[in-house]
């Protein structure tokens, strides 16, 4: 037989080619059991709350009328009171450590929202403010937010690099362990230390109507390098 | 010991990793799993106390063992750059604890994601669960090292849907637990900084609420009641003292860390983190010892020299987004390029004289004899030839630094990454690349192999205002692109990064760059902006123009003011998007592969 043939047969003796896979199974499926996560239902609340609220804007230009436009921006002033409102009507104030806690989920919060930094200090702030609790800790994982510690009258230990911090301070003590770029204006009183850079050293302006900075004491890594309560 | 079965037995359930066999070791602990050597360490007499308590056989407790141990390369936290991160977090939220409080955290959490990632899953789930339970059993039941450790089985045995017996005081803790996420910390790392955090309180809670008082003394305590016994202070898998090999001690870790390590470390913490805290981290391994990389290349000075002055090169900016460029590499679609090129020749003859290669004789035309002088022998020359190659052209980055950009030294730059990846992915095809840096003004780093010295021009900040200079631009594509060079000297850059003034260095010298480059076609041309540039039309028009000869690619970042007019413009120009988060980055890979691909794909079918 020739060798032609052969392969002939073969091939049309057997037209339908055996899969060589029909021997295996696909494989099973198999479930996976989900892991139980409760709801941090104090934390939690705070979180749904900063979600809710919705900054006061200010017309910049009407107020200062300024050679250039600068449009709308949030009004730290008027924000801050609404938050201090919101915060005690949502019930038991907070504690030092749901702040702390609440810190630390920052990065996690929707950052698209308007003003997300001034909002997040002024939050910070107000809950500050409104917890019965007198030392707190802030942990700055993310990008730092603005005006942390709004017209702080407590002891405030950050973790973290500050823009700014302790706009219009009264009473208290603000620790940063970091660097910061400006220190808040119109501080009246109490004191900030700076474990780390300040940038921008405030300077005591004599003969002016309304200073920016009236009152308080800055330190930058123990050495004090502001003191607004000398004359 | 009999290693072998069991060892296979875990790997097998962790789809065989590539790791070495275990080995048995003398230390007062139970197991370790070595992150410098990759290896696993067990103690002999830890197994077998283990098998006399629980009554489980060798076999079963190896499993268990190596399971878990398994977990630590495959789980959490798999890569120095976790371990690193995790060990900041905890240093970061219990700075006023001790270290060993700090290391019993950091460990017992590193333990609860392996296992609870082990728990979920059926195929592990018995191991580690008999394995957690038979260590129970050598741990005093009112020390606050056995409670916390029997909180954590009840927490696994709960999510593994299995009874499970705690005492009442202990169960607030257990739903504290509950609030803690510990799947996929590794890809998420803002769950891992809650878990930590959460994980590290109650850890605290417990010793605080211990009854016998012993506070943060209490881990201590029990470390050094572990000496004594040789076993009771071990966490379950029995992670001794600190003098014996523990898996996630971080200082031993850190402390065995070579530079590549240590690089690969950071350049994995840098791709999710922010610039501030990546700094953080660098600052605090700096203060736990670890010798870090430097980032300034060896030769290279302080500045960049611009056509009007000199730009500060901050090397740990251009180094800490170089870093991050090596994860998004770009594909570079070749194109046929004007090439002159030297073939051999064999068509002339000289004389043959003694000692020269008489391979190459023509005995024909002597007579068949060898005659000095007479004899002639074949001259090989190289002739010159134009030719068309099919190859990565050179590239002309240019990128804009105006004050709407983001300055790359206060945060990772989108812009700078992408120019990195560009640069890097056509340097490596063995172009040259030329940098053209503009603001309010503009600044050129010529053609040059050099990658740190244009890593440094494309990271350069100016924060001016935003016109291209086109006068530079044409000069750059066009024919008199050489006497860029005049004023710098190619290869030795030393002397443009501001070593030596740029007037000293003398007008006439020769451009050492390869001809090719001065042809036309030879150069893609790519744009990062934000898409705010003053005369945005005239450069548009002109890479249009330019567009048959130069490939125009514009990556335009997203910006806040809503720039546009580039996005319109796409048809001859490229345009794509980057996000500032870099998510742009990896879909112009799968673009650019896509489009390999499909031009594939239609040769074939000619």
């Amino acid at each position: 037989m020739s060798r032609k043939k052969v392969l002939d047969e073969k091939t049309t003796s057997n037209p339908v080619r055996r899969n060589p896979f029909a021997g295996y199974k696909s494989e099973q499926e198999q479930q996976e059991r989900q892991l139980q996560v409760r709801e941090n239902v104090a934390i939690t609340k705070w979180i749904n709350l900063f979600n809710s609220l919705t900054p006061i804007e200010i017309n910049v230009d009407e107020v200062y009328s300024p050679i250039m436009s600068c449009g709308m921006d949030i009004d730290e002033k008027q924000t801050y009171q609404s938050f201090l409102v919101h915060i005690q009507y949502a019930g038991k104030a907070p504690s030092s450590k749901e702040i702390e806690e609440f810190s630390i989920m920052v990065p996690g919060l929707d950052q698209t929202k308007p003003y997300f930094k001034k909002m997040v200090g002024l939050y910070l702030s107000a809950l500050i403010e409104t917890s019965k609790d007198n030392e707190f800790v802030i942990h700055i994982t993310d990008e730092p937010p603005l005006h942390l510690c709004f017209r702080n009258r407590k002891e405030v230990t950050v973790y973290g690099d500050l823009w700014n911090v302790g706009i219009e301070m009264t009473t208290g003590r603000i620790i940063v362990t970091g660097n910061v770029e400006y220190i808040g204006e119109y501080i009246s009183g109490g004191e900030i230390h700076v474990n780390g850079t300040l940038n921008n050293v405030p300077k005591k302006e004599k003969n002016e109507e309304f200073p920016t900075y009236r009152g308080g004491k800055v330190y930058v890594n123990g050495e004090l390098v502001f003191d607004g309560d000398s004359k | 010991m009999k290693l072998k079965a069991p060892w296979e037995q875990a790997k097998q359930k962790y789809h065989y990793p590539s790791l070495s066999d275990p080995e048995v070791g003398k230390f007062s602990g139970g197991a370790c799993f070595n992150f410098r050597t990759l290896k696993t360490l067990v103690d002999e007499e830890y197994i077998q106390r283990v098998c006399a308590n629980s009554g489980l056989s060798e076999e079963r407790v190896l499993d268990g063992v190596f399971t878990h141990e398994i977990g630590h390369y495959m789980v959490f936290p798999r890569t120095y750059g976790i371990l690193i991160l995790a060990a900041k977090m905890i240093n970061d939220f219990f700075k006023k604890e001790k270290e060993d409080l700090q290391n019993f955290i950091f460990q017992t959490y590193g333990d609860m994601v392996d296992d609870v990632d082990s728990v979920l899953k059926s195929s592990r789930c018995n191991s580690i669960l008999d394995i957690r339970t038979a260590a129970q059993k050598n741990y005093a039941d009112r020390d606050v090292n056995g409670k916390i450790r029997a909180v954590m089985l009840a927490y696994l045995k709960k999510q593994a849907r299995i009874d499970y017996e705690l005492e009442d005081e202990l169960k607030p803790f257990l739903e504290k637990m509950m609030e803690i996420d510990f799947r996929d910390v590794v890809k998420d790392h803002q769950k891992m900084r809650e878990g930590i955090f959460l994980w590290g309180n109650i850890i605290l809670s417990i010793i605080k609420e211990d009854k016998k008082g012993i506070g943060c003394q209490g881990v201590d305590r029990q470390e050094k009641e572990g000496e004594k016994s040789g076993e009771e202070s071990n966490s379950a898998d029995g992670k001794g003292n600190a003098a014996e090999p523990r898996d996630m001690d971080i200082k031993e870790v850190l402390k065995g860390m070579n530079s590549q390590q240590i690089k690969d470390a950071l350049r994995e913490i840098s791709l999710t983190v922010t610039k501030g805290e990546y700094e953080q981290v660098k600052k605090w391994l700096n203060e736990k010892g670890v010798e870090l990389p430097n980032p300034r290349p060896a030769g290279q000075g302080k500045g960049i020299g611009t056509s009007s002055g000199e730009l500060e090169v901050d090397w740990e900016t251009v180094r800490y987004h170089a870093e991050i460029s090596r994860a998004y590499p770009l594909i570079i679609v070749k194109k046929p390029i004007d090439t002159k090129k030297n073939i051999r020749s064999y068509t002339r003859v000289e004389k043959w004289r003694p000692g020269t290669d008489p391979s190459l004789m023509q005995l024909g035309n002597s007579g068949g004899m060898i005659l000095p002088g007479i004899t002639t022998k074949i001259k090989p020359i190289e002739i010159p030839i134009k030719s068309v190659d099919y190859k990565a052209p050179h590239l002309l980055l240019e990128i804009d630094s105006s004050g709407s950009m983001i300055n790359p030294k206060l945060k990772k730059s989108p812009a700078v990454v992408a120019g990195d990846c560009a640069a890097r992915s056509y340097h490596i095809n063995d172009s040259y690349v030329g940098v053209l840096n503009f603001s309010g003004d503009t600044f050129y780093l010529p053609y040059t192999r050099d990658l740190d010295a244009v890593f440094a021009a494309i990271t350069a900040f100016q924060g001016g205002g935003t016109t291209v200079d086109m006068e530079m631009l044409k000069k750059m594509l066009g024919k008199d692109r050489a006497e860029l060079y005049e004023k710098q000297v190619e290869r030795n850059i030393r002397h443009m990064l501001g070593e030596i003034p740029v007037k000293a260095v003398r007008k006439n010298i020769s451009v050492s760059v390869p001809e090719e480059i001065f042809t036309p076609g030879s150069i893609d041309v790519i744009m990062i902006t934000d898409g705010g540039i003053s005369n945005l039309g005239e450069t548009l028009d002109f890479l249009e123009e330019r567009s048959e000869v130069n490939r125009a690619t514009i990556f335009l970042v997203d910006n806040p003011f809503g720039f546009e007019g580039v996005g319109e413009r796409e048809g001859k120009i490229t345009v794509k998007k980057i996000g500032e988060d870099l998510s742009g980055l990896p879909g112009m890979v799968m673009g650019a592969v896509k489009r390999h691909f499909s031009n594939f794909a239609e040769e074939l079918m000619r």
